[in-house]
């Protein structure tokens, strides 16, 4: 699905990545783990086309995506959930959930009439918007408010939401669990496993790695731009450096 | 000045400042969306009056054809203008993309004053000239036209942003672009598609304006003047305010020519709107230094 082939990212000055390789296959959830700085958050820029790659190939099913830039990695069928959200605060939640359909409408240019096309006419945004109504009710109640007016789960949740509303093969999450109460955690955790069973492809950076690693299929270690452990979920978790390094609190 | 007197200059004022309001919602929608300040906008608004007179009167199209076409034009021109001379200067700072705007909107009247002339000249009325009488005040059909024509370009405008995914689209680009990424939205393509409507938006007030207070090649430069003054009542964030902003400022100015008396004359008319402008930048400045500190 997605192959990351030693890519080296310099933010300004400093390399965020060295030579980074990761492979993330279809259907599964892959994990990164690491600390602040490790360079977790520039890899799912490099691949959603937000940063440079100095060297390396980022391969989406098969095809070679270096130097896309963001907007056309959504027609591809990559979605990416950023750190922070970036949902359109000012914009209704039904306004931002329709946004996440739009590029159905703008890959055909000369379409005129489905560009500017009245959207809620659209079928497929409708039964999109049906299907993340139905995964997240509250959104659904909410559809009319502003979304900057949400509660920080709620705008998580719309966040993850305009994600699917591009019906993509693959997400890029980035702690969708930052700041959230521990109950919402699980539940934004147990929906990304339904997700994956549904067919959907998972790449997720988690600040609780054993949280991640309990609902992931594989993960890797990162330090300092590198990747230093990888293996399955239950390996990682099994593995001694790991838990110390990682794990130690969760486990004690 | 009696009951009638007032009605009469309101409705000048509410007539000309539909123009203001015009020019005021191209710079909103540019501005929105690119964080550019488009100093040519009033020059979409003079030739969109002066191509339909151009095209009535030296090629004999009719009307409607001539103003379809004259707005047409300007569209592309506009879109030009962003492709040529905005885009190609992509790593430029906004304060010398501003200039560049400048720079086009120079080119454009020179180009305009080689080639149609430096006389002012009226391309005839929509629906000829016969006063209509409301509660004792006289108003001519055109300025029925430019009030008309404003209140629908402002409706559709606000239905095209709230109703159409192209226009939601603006709005996610004008509220973050690297959003507006992930969601798919190239935002050039924004970029462009708001020169386009600010294009279509000026010229069509030029065209509708022309009949009943005249275009030269130089009307832009006042008329962009009114314009940004209205737009940055609202500080260029919303369209309404920008359309109400540019009433207000034909309203006042038309109600100063009226009292006529000390500094309210009809020669220091334009002065107002400059007043108005350092009123607005004392206030706006004061409110970003607030905004700064608390940062």
């Amino acid at each position: 699905m997605l192959k990351v082939d030693k890519i080296t990212v310099a933010n300004g000055r400093v390399i965020a990545l060295r030579e980074v390789s990761i492979q993330v296959n279809e259907g599964e959830i892959v994990t990164l783990i690491g600390s602040n700085g490790a360079g977790k958050s520039t890899m799912l820029n490099a691949i959603a086309g937000f940063a440079t790659l100095q060297s390396g190939n980022i391969w989406l099913r098969d095809q070679n995506i270096n130097g896309i830039t963001p907007y056309q990695t959504v027609g591809l069928g990559l979605a990416y959930v950023p750190e922070g959200r970036e949902i359109f605060g000012s914009m209704s939640v039904a306004d931002n959930l329709i946004l996440g359909a739009y590029s159905w409408c703008a890959g055909k240019p000369f379409s005129t009439l489905g560009y500017i096309g009245w959207f809620l006419r659209q079928p497929l945004v409708q039964s999109n918007l049906e299907m993340v109504f139905r995964l997240f009710p509250v959104l659904k109640e909410r559809h009319k408010q502003q979304a900057g007016k949400l509660s920080g789960g709620e705008q998580q949740m719309l966040a993850i939401g305009r994600a699917l509303m591009s019906s993509p093969k693959i997400i890029l999450l980035d702690e969708p669990s930052l700041g959230l109460a521990p109950n919402l955690v699980r539940e934004i955790l147990k929906l990304l496993v339904k997700l994956r069973d549904d067919g959907i492809t998972i790449l997720l950076i988690e600040q609780d790695a054993s949280a991640a690693l309990k609902i992931a299929d594989r993960a890797y270690v990162m330090e300092r731009g590198r990747i230093t452990v990888e293996g399955t979920a239950d390996d990682l978790l099994n593995d001694d450096k790991v838990r110390q390094a990682y794990l130690g609190k969760s486990i004690a | 000045m009696s009951v009638d007197q007032f009605l009469q200059y309101l409705i000048s004022g509410i007539t000309q400042g539909s123009i203001y309001a015009l020019v005021a919602l191209g710079f909103t929608i540019i501005y929105a969306v690119t964080r550019v300040i488009n100093f040519a906008q009033g020059e979409f608004v003079m030739l969109g009056g002066m191509l339909s007179f151009l095209l009535i009167s030296s090629f004999g199209i009719p009307l409607i054809p001539s103003l379809i076409l004259a707005v047409l034009f300007t569209a592309i021109i506009g879109a030009i203008i962003y492709l040529l001379a905005i885009r190609t200067a992509k790593k430029a700072s906004v304060v010398s993309l501003i200039i560049i705007t400048i720079g086009v909107s120079i080119f454009i009247r020179g180009f305009t004053r080689e080639f149609l002339g430096v006389d002012s000249v009226r391309p005839p009325f929509f629906t000829g000239d016969e006063s209509l009488t409301i509660f004792g005040a006289l108003i001519r059909p055109q300025a029925l036209w430019i009030i008309g024509t404003t209140i629908v370009v402002t409706i559709i405008l606000h239905l095209f942003l709230s109703r159409t995914m192209m226009g939601n689209a603006l709005k996610a680009s004008a509220i973050s672009t690297r959003a507006a990424a992930m969601v798919g939205i190239d935002s050039r393509v924004m970029a462009l598609t708001a020169f386009v409507i600010a294009a279509v938006i000026g010229s069509i007030g030029g065209a509708v304006m022309a009949p009943l207070v005249l275009t030269s090649y130089n009307v832009g430069v006042m008329l962009g003047l009114k314009g940004f003054v209205s737009a940055s009542i609202g500080g260029f964030k919303s369209p309404i305010i920008s359309v109400i902003g540019g009433i207000t400022i034909g309203v006042i100015e038309s109600l100063a020519v009226g009292i006529n008396w000390g500094p309210f004359t009809s020669s220091y008319k334009d002065a107002i709107a400059i007043v108005a402008l350092l009123i607005i930048l004392l206030i706006r400045s004061g409110r970003l230094a607030l905004e700064e500190r608390a940062d």
